[in-house]
């Protein structure tokens, strides 16, 4: 028995030195890493995750600085050069671009006119959005020149081919969906599906190689745990976090929280099918209960913009108007021009039947929930019973089950390449993409079509500007607040600021300290 | 009644009885008449009065669209443990019976019911819950289906192992050679004994499945916003964990506090009964 104690005790000790031996070799370690800084690298946590990263399937091909595409959108959202130099449009149907000279794969081989031109047909190949994005009819290489033929007169192609997934790659390399080879200022390490990327960067990057020797960006869909993995240290850059996690970050020494307006926007899409939301009385008064500045204020803590119309207000072709004002006692008179009336439980009701509305939202983006919740209370107050149900996956609900829904929180990328085009042809139009409230207003129609064909950058402004007026007349969407995108960042993190277009998230530039 | 429990409870050392009793009182109480006590309306949003801490007008504060705490909680109380109460009395109404039948009458009829149940049973519960109220669509009703199809089970399989042994009893074999009707039988002689069992597991899994329908409202599938069930209440309140934990402490602790009421008098009742029981055996 006194044996066994003993041998115990013995064990324990042993125990405690090996651990205790342990932990000083680990933190000898990492004081090497950091006073050597041989091996800068930099974690980042972002929030939707990427099961591939082909290129010409996901996003994260270009916003990992793995891939480059040939023209980019700057920073004041203006179309500039990236892996072609320059470009020339012939005619109405020919596009000419000339190719840096200077740029080589990750395999060490050069980017020419060829190389280009097969990643574009790889690209068409497998992405059919892309394809009908960019309307190609034929190529032609010739040296580090390459024509684009569009199948019709399209202006647009330019700002379209700043679609990520119009990125140039590589295409004879194996296993493209875990390690594409391409342009950029990183190649990939290892890919696991929906959890992480590790990059490592390539030495003989064009535009001058990299300051960070190795970047993992790691994927979590929870806002919460992102806001408490930068707070942990364990990430140094956090994208998207909710705006109610951000107050320990703000006051947080080491942490800093960088807020910029995104091309995005908040919305109630109405259901134009349904027979209550046809008659626009009804749905002018359901934006007059839309509170955009509590929605801004409080909700979003600040770190949003009030919204007119689907564009944001920085970009020429936006609506000038000032966002509706909240105005409960006007919507009651306009519901009542439309025939409905109080009953005797105080809810308005027409012909007998009561206003009642099914109001969609996910918790994708954790405001939404709230907006609804806030706008259910509105119209509560006004007699009209609002029902709010949460679903998991919006889109397919949205689409496969439209007779049930009335309204939705909806939230829609509207200018992705600096243009306002790709929204009015998407959303607006009968079969467009993102159109299931099955809107359907013919002179907004016509504009979109008459946008498709025109060429001249200020009529193209003009046309824009009256198809979001006459959006804004028939209320076919109440626009309530442009998101900023809110990063949670590590103080150590330098030359790195989150940019609108949210493509470019990991630069040669960006540093650590 | 009550007192009389209270006071034999007491003398036999039966603690847990007692506690369970005085929460269950506590709790009802408040669940019946604390709605009128509290002068708030727990749907009244007012986005003026975010995240306050308790003051004198709010006394638990607010959530994050400015609603009454206290307000939302004892509004939820009645919801909770009413839906969970709902929930076993269903349970227990398809249950008995299908347990009664399988066990009084045996044969195939037996065999056919028990491959169901044994069928169900193989299911880990939470998990077909979810799959069933996943099918259905998130909202109440369907939770309240979800829970009952995987809770009836239960009693079946208990039911019917509690037949079996009472079938065997001389009483049973006296009722029958005296030419009572089956349903005569189960019903006068078998199932008085069988009640004491299923009163006790019901006081258990009340709490259990109020344990279940919190689960559900906390991962999106049961009430759905602005209900304040408890569990949506906390999933409400993940966000703000850090800046405001109390918005998830206090549907937190209204929870606990409920499922060990049930359970205290689960328990309670249990050696209740076993002592009433031994007794009569002396």
């Amino acid at each position: 028995m006194k044996n066994k104690k003993t041998i115990a005790g013995l064990l324990l000790a042993l125990l405690l030195i090996i651990t205790a031996c342990n932990n000083e070799a680990g933190t000898e370690e990492e004081e090497k890493d950091q006073s050597t800084s041989e091996d800068k690298s930099l974690t980042m946590l972002y929030s939707f995750a990427s099961k591939t990263i082909d290129p010409h399937q996901d996003w994260m091909g270009v916003r990992a600085g793995i891939a480059e595409t040939l023209v980019k959108i700057e920073e004041n959202l203006e179309i500039q050069p990236w892996l072609a130099e320059s470009w020339e449009q012939k005619d109405e149907t020919t596009w000419v671009f000339t190719l840096r000279d200077d740029v080589t794969f990750h395999d060490g081989s050069t980017m020419d006119g060829e190389a280009v031109k097969a990643s574009f047909e790889r690209a068409i190949e497998v992405n059919e959005a892309l394809d009908s994005a960019l309307k190609i009819d034929k190529m032609e290489a010739d040296g580090q020149q390459i024509t684009f033929k569009t199948t019709e007169e399209y202006p647009a192609f330019l700002s379209e081919l700043v679609h990520t997934n119009a990125s140039i790659i590589k295409t004879d390399a194996e296993n493209i969906g875990e390690k594409p080879i391409a342009t950029g200022a990183f190649q990939v390490e290892s890919f696991s599906s929906e959890e992480a990327i590790k990059l490592k960067k390539y030495p003989r990057y064009w535009d001058g190689e990299a300051n960070l020797d190795h970047v993992t960006i790691k994927f979590n869909s929870d806002g919460n745990v992102r806001a408490l993995a930068l707070q942990s240290g364990e990430a140094d850059i956090a994208y998207h976090l909710p705006p109610e996690s951000l107050k320990p970050i703000e006051s947080h020494n080491d942490l800093r929280v960088e807020s910029v307006a995104s091309l995005r926007v908040h919305f109630f899409l109405y259901n134009s099918a349904k027979p209550e939301l046809q008659d626009v009385k009804v749905r002018q008064a359901l934006d007059l209960l839309v509170n955009r500045p509590v929605a801004v204020e409080e909700i979003m803590n600040g770190h949003a913009t009030a919204a007119s119309g689907p564009f944001n207000p920085d970009f020429k072709f936006a609506s000038e108007k000032e966002p509706a004002a909240y105005d409960p006692a006007k919507a009651e008179m306009l519901l009542r021009e439309a025939g409905y009336e109080k009953n005797a439980d105080g809810k308005l009701e027409k012909d007998g039947k009561q206003l009642e509305l099914t109001l969609a939202t996910y918790e994708g983006r954790p405001e939404l929930p709230m907006m609804a919740q806030y706008f259910q209370s509105e119209a509560a107050n006004l007699g009209i019973k609002v029902n709010v149900v949460t679903v998991e996956n919006i889109d397919s609900y949205l689409w496969e089950q439209q007779q049930e829904w009335d309204l939705v929180t909806y939230s829609n990328l509207t200018a992705p390449r600096g243009d306002g085009g790709y929204f009015l042809n998407v959303s607006y139009l009968p079969d467009g993409s993102l159109n299931p409230g099955q809107i359907n207003i013919p002179e907004v129609n016509n504009l979109t079509k008459q946008l498709n064909k025109e060429a001249d950058l200020e009529k193209r402004i003009d046309l824009q500007k009256r198809a979001v007026e006459i959006v804004q007349e028939e209320v076919s969407q109440s626009f309530i607040l442009h998101p900023h995108i809110i990063v949670g960042v590590n103080q150590r993190v330098k030359n790195w600021k989150p940019g609108s277009e949210e493509y470019y998230l990991i630069t040669n530039e960006m540093d650590v300290e | 009644m009550k007192t009389a429990v209270i006071r034999t409870s007491l003398s036999l050392g039966n603690v847990n009885l007692v506690l369970g009793l005085l929460l269950a009182v506590f709790i009802t109480s408040v669940t019946l008449i604390g709605g009128s006590l509290v002068p708030h309306d727990p749907f009244q949003v007012d986005m003026g009065n975010r995240l306050q801490n308790s003051s004198s007008i709010h006394w638990l504060g607010t959530d994050q669209l400015g609603r009454d705490i206290l307000a939302r909680l004892v509004y939820g109380a009645k919801l909770t443990i009413g839906l969970g109460t709902v929930a076993i009395v269903v349970a227990i109404l398809i249950g008995v019976p299908v347990g009664l039948i399988s066990g009084y009458i045996g044969g195939k009829v037996d065999a056919i019911l028990m491959r169901i149940v044994d069928g169900i049973l193989s299911f880990p519960d939470f998990i077909l819950a979810i799959a069933i109220a996943g099918i259905l669509g998130p909202n109440l009703t369907n939770l309240l289906i979800a829970i009952v199809l995987v809770r009836w089970i239960v009693y079946a399989r208990v039911v019917r192992g509690l037949v079996l042994t009472e079938k065997q009893k001389e009483y049973v074999l006296v009722s029958q050679t005296a030419n009572s009707s089956s349903l005569k039988t189960i019903r006068m002689h078998i199932l008085p004994q069988v009640i004491p069992d299923i009163i006790v597991m019901a006081a258990i899994d009340v709490g259990k499945v109020i344990l279940l329908v919190s689960s559900f409202s906390y991962i999106g599938l049961g009430a759905q916003p602005p209900i304040p069930e408890w569990g949506a209440m906390l999933n409400d309140g993940r966000s703000y964990f850090q800046v405001k934990p109390l918005l998830m402490v206090y549907p937190g602790i209204a929870i606990m506090l409920t499922v060990l009421c049930f359970n205290l008098l689960g328990d309670g009742l249990k050696s209740h009964y076993d002592i009433r029981r031994g007794r009569g055996r002396i």
